[in-house]
């Protein structure tokens, strides 16, 4: 066991040493000696470290008032360093400063998951949120600025919102910590805060920051924002859990999935398709951590929660880095790739299969328990909209696999394959693997 | 026996189908061996009652397999018709997905027929269409881009309810039992409208695959614009599924129900023999007739079930191997037209009998299967169905009778116009050969089994037996 930290503040191993590892990159960089291979490499190391510290340290210790952990949270912050890893191997920093910027962000990330109370959760979110506002601006598309503008403006918005959430909250009950209250000056900070976190989830109404972010973003970026910042936001929906109403949450959750399929049908931009299917799949752990809910918070269905975006993981990160590895932005370009591009083309097509969650993959056994836990739960119609939306996001993922194979190419690839294929490669086959054997 | 016998009759062919992947020139020979070995394997399980399984996992699911006769009959057609698209497809110029395909198309459709655990029976049943999908969208038609998805998108629909459906009856099990299990045999369906409710949800899955109007729409563009042996496996084995699933999953687990369900369940068998009939009747594409004369031989099939007599039972469910059998050596017969005359239409073609005598043979031994000519397999299982529904629900069992002479109304006109009735303006019959060695030598096998199970149905009903005479209240 290694003790960075005495306890009570022994949950915070992993956030001290992703904090150096930021310091230390940050250091790095300021003397001119110290490549940018070298600071891309300390700062996968900080990562690599944070997870070795996970798993050493205790998720049953906590202090409150400040800091509590479960398993769940445990878990996702697992989830956030794994996010994280691909994002620091692929991206091409300009100078020190990007690196920083994702370590500072998964730390916030990883606040969030051990806060114990709203205070901290604040300050968690807004750690994780604003290193994402600036990733954004120095992303290379033409859109980058436009987009980190759109994102700092309405994330800050969101922010002020759990703020005021927050204040109505204590006015209330006197307290920052997570009771339910029953005054209706309560019930409307609870609903405020509720906002935030539906917010940085991209759940439907609270999406439309989401689909241009995600379009300027690098897709590399893109990824991430759809995992490690998706993982944070159920993360933090969860947190807030004992002041929302289960049935809500499952009616937005349907809402999401059919909205975000529906819209996801019509783009020709792929990076943009993948956002609205993103808000779609978001819809999905909004229903499974309304069937979470609805349970009394069950072991069994926080599996399903966890589940659910260790999955994502993999097949998102998969599909956004073989945007990147191709070079290809439209979805008229992916005609003939089947025949152009064999290897990889069998890799997306198995991502996609698994994002639409069709047997035996990773994406199928993720849904299949979110559509138990809500059954269970007894979210009848939720659930039966949550089939539908995953009949329509069919459409434009097998439509997708139909462009590569069944079409024939109209222009030949300009680029050669990028040495990051490995990464998706991996990453189609993690999606099968943990289709077949989701105990793993 | 233990599990890994089973496992490896499908597991066979998903590794040949890596195999011939990666085969290259050879990988026709790949598929040929590995089919023609899958089939040698599955007769070398005793024709009673095998079952094997595996304990439970988490959550009660497992993977569980068991074979019984009812499975049994059907992997063996699964592997017999495969083996026969094979040598069908032999003389093309295909690449190794082709073959490939085929044989993954083999491992699912065997893994289907072998499950006991329902999930695991959901797998195998969603894992068939991403085969299909692809020997449809990439070896179809012109119009096969569009059938691929459609087929694709409808079945998934329907994958959805069976999927809830299937949840909702492991979730009312636990709360009746206090057992987490997916064992189809230990399954129990629960009363009321929760149980109409859940099987509902099954029965839209099953009816989409077998398929029932109205959601047979996706069926004549899937069969017309596949690759011949496409369509011989998609109306030869892949309509079986739902059947089969009726049988296997909906009866024993909801015995009450589907007795009560019968008179509506029956008018739904009824409509579609009188419905694919009259669709048949109507069409000008030899292709898209048999396929909707495959609507109207799958009523007959549910029709025989339906009345759980013995009979029906029996007779429902050796029909699915003969509409396998007629049905595929129709499509065969159309695909080898296709390749010499390059059109499907009833017009396209005149007086073949002069030119290609043995095709006209084959072609009428097998229409006369279909229609149910007494001595052929056909009659066999529309007479059992028919008896049986006779004996449950005599209404239906006439309806059924109309549909018998209606096929005759179908087939006959239609064998008429293309192989006797003089050709007319733009015919090109010219261009039509008679069958060469390897062709006849297929047909010969496939009318030959047809004659023997018309003649001596006997030992195979004596397999299939056990399972279905449990059914019988």
């Amino acid at each position: 066991m290694i003790w960075l930290l005495r306890p009570p503040l022994e949950l915070l191993q992993p956030q001290a040493v992703l904090a150096v590892g930021a310091l230390c990159v940050l250091a790095a960089g300021a003397s001119r000696r110290v490549g940018l291979g070298l600071i891309k490499a300390m700062a996968g190391a900080s990562v690599l470290a944070a997870l070795l510290m996970l798993m050493t340290t205790p998720f049953w210790a906590a202090s409150p008032p400040l800091l509590s952990s479960d398993i769940l949270g445990w878990a996702f912050q697992g989830l956030f360093l794994c996010a994280a890893l691909p994002l620091l191997y692929l991206m091409k920093p300009a100078d020190e400063i990007p690196p920083a910027l994702v370590l500072a962000s998964v730390l916030g990330m990883g606040l969030i998951a051990v806060s114990g109370n709203l205070l901290m959760l604040f300050i968690g979110l807004e750690m994780m949120s604003l290193p994402a506002y600036l990733l954004v601006a120095r992303s290379r598309s033409p859109q980058a600025l436009e987009g980190a503008v759109k994102y700092f403006f309405a994330g800050s918005a969101a922010g002020a919102i759990f703020l005021m959430g927050m204040a109505l909250h204590f006015a209330a009950t006197g307290a920052l910590s997570l009771e339910p209250s029953t005054d209706p000056l309560g019930i409307a900070g609870a609903f405020l805060m509720i906002a935030t976190a539906l917010f940085k989830l991209g759940a439907v109404p609270l999406h439309f920051w989401l689909p241009d972010v995600y379009e300027a973003s690098d897709p590399e970026l893109t990824a991430f924002f759809s995992t490690g910042l998706k993982a944070a936001a159920v993360l933090f929906l969860t947190r807030l859990a004992p002041l929302a109403p289960p049935w809500a949450m499952a009616w937005a959750a349907a809402l999401t999935i059919l909205f975000g399929a529906l819209v996801a049908l019509r783009q020709k931009n792929l990076q943009r398709l993948l956002a609205y299917s993103s808000i779609s799949h978001a819809g999905f752990m909004l229903l499974a951590v309304a069937a979470w809910m609805a349970q009394g918070r069950s072991p069994r269905a926080s599996l399903a929660v966890f589940f659910y975006l260790a999955a994502y993981l993999f097949m998102s990160t998969g599909t956004f880095l073989w945007l990147k590895t191709e070079g290809v932005s439209e979805r008229e370009e992916m005609r003939g790739l089947g025949k152009a591009r064999p290897l990889s083309a069998a890799a997306l097509a198995v991502l996609l299969l698994s994002l639409a969650g069709i047997p035996p993959t990773a994406g199928f056994a993720a849904k299949f328990l979110v559509f138990w836990e809500a059954f269970k739960a007894g979210l009848y119609v939720p659930l039966i909209l949550a089939g539908l939306g995953a009949l329509v996001s069919l459409g434009y993922y097998l439509g997708l696999i139909r462009d590569m194979y069944f079409e024939e190419g109209t222009k030949p690839l300009a680029s050669a394959p990028h040495p990051a294929r490995a990464v998706v490669l991996a990453c189609a086959i993690a999606s099968i693997l943990l289709g077949l054997m989701p105990w793993l | 026996m233990s599990a890994h016998w089973l496992t490896m009759l499908w597991a066979l062919p998903a590794v040949g189908g890596l195999a011939a992947l990666a085969g290259g020139r050879h990988s026709r020979w790949v598929a040929l061996l590995v089919s023609a070995g899958t089939l040698i394997y599955s007769f070398s399980f005793p024709g009673g009652a095998v079952i094997s399984s595996s304990p439970t996992g988490p959550f009660g699911i497992s993977y569980s397999l068991a074979c019984d006769g009812l499975s049994l009959s059907l992997c063996w057609l699964t592997a017999f018709l495969t083996l026969i698209c094979v040598i069908a497809s032999w003389k093309k110029d295909f690449t190794p997905g082709y073959w490939a395909a085929f044989l993954f198309l083999e491992a699912a459709l065997l893994g289907v027929f072998l499950a006991r655990d329902l999930l695991l029976f959901f797998v195998f049943w969603e894992a068939v269409l991403i085969p299909m999908f692809f020997i449809i969208g990439l070896w179809g038609m012109e119009g096969r881009r569009k059938a691929a998805m459609k087929f694709f998108l409808f079945t998934f629909f329907g994958s959805i309810f069976l999927l809830i459906g299937s949840i909702a009856l492991v979730t009312y099990h636990h709360a009746a039992t206090g057992i987490w299990t997916w064992d189809m045999a230990v399954l129990k369906g629960p009363s009321g409208r929760a149980g109409l409710a859940v099987f509902a949800a099954m029965a839209i899955g099953f009816a989409v695959k077998i398929p029932l109007v109205p959601l047979h729409t996706w069926l004549p563009d899937a069969h017309t614009e596949a690759p011949a042996a496409g369509s011989v496996m998609l109306a030869g084995v892949l309509l079986k599924m739902g059947i089969y699933g009726f049988v296997r999953i909906l009866w024993p687990v909801f015995p009450q129900l589907t007795w009560q369900l019968l008179p509506w369940l029956g008018l739904a068998a009824s409509i579609n023999v009188i419905y694919g009939a009259l669709c048949a009747m109507a069409q000008n594409d030899l292709k898209r007739l048999i396929a909707y004369s495959s609507v109207a031989h799958l009523g007959f099939c549910l029709l025989g079930i339906l009345s759980r007599t013995p009979e029906g039972l029996l007779g429902g469910s050796i029909q699915m191997i003969n509409h396998g059998l007629t049905t595929g050596t129709l499509f065969l017969l159309v695909g080898f037209l296709y390749d010499r005359g390059h059109r499907r239409g009833l017009g396209d073609y005149g007086e073949l009998f002069r030119r290609a005598p043995w095709m006209t043979f084959f072609f009428g031994f097998t229409m006369l299967a279909s229609i149910g000519l007494p001595g052929l397999n056909g009659f066999v299982g529309e007479f059992m169905s028919l008896l049986g529904m006779a004996r449950a629900l005599p209404i239906f069992a006439l309806l059924g009778v109309v549909g018998v002479t209606l096929a005759a109304a179908y087939s006959l006109p239609a064998y008429q116009a293309v192989f006797w009735d003089a050709p007319g303006k733009g015919s090109v019959s010219h261009l039509v050969t008679d069958l060469d060695a390897r062709e006849m030598a297929l047909l010969s096998v496939m009318a030959g089994l047809m004659l023997l199970l018309g003649l001596y149905p006997g030992p195979l009903l004596r397999v299939m037996q056990p399972f279905l005479l449990g059914l019988v209240p």
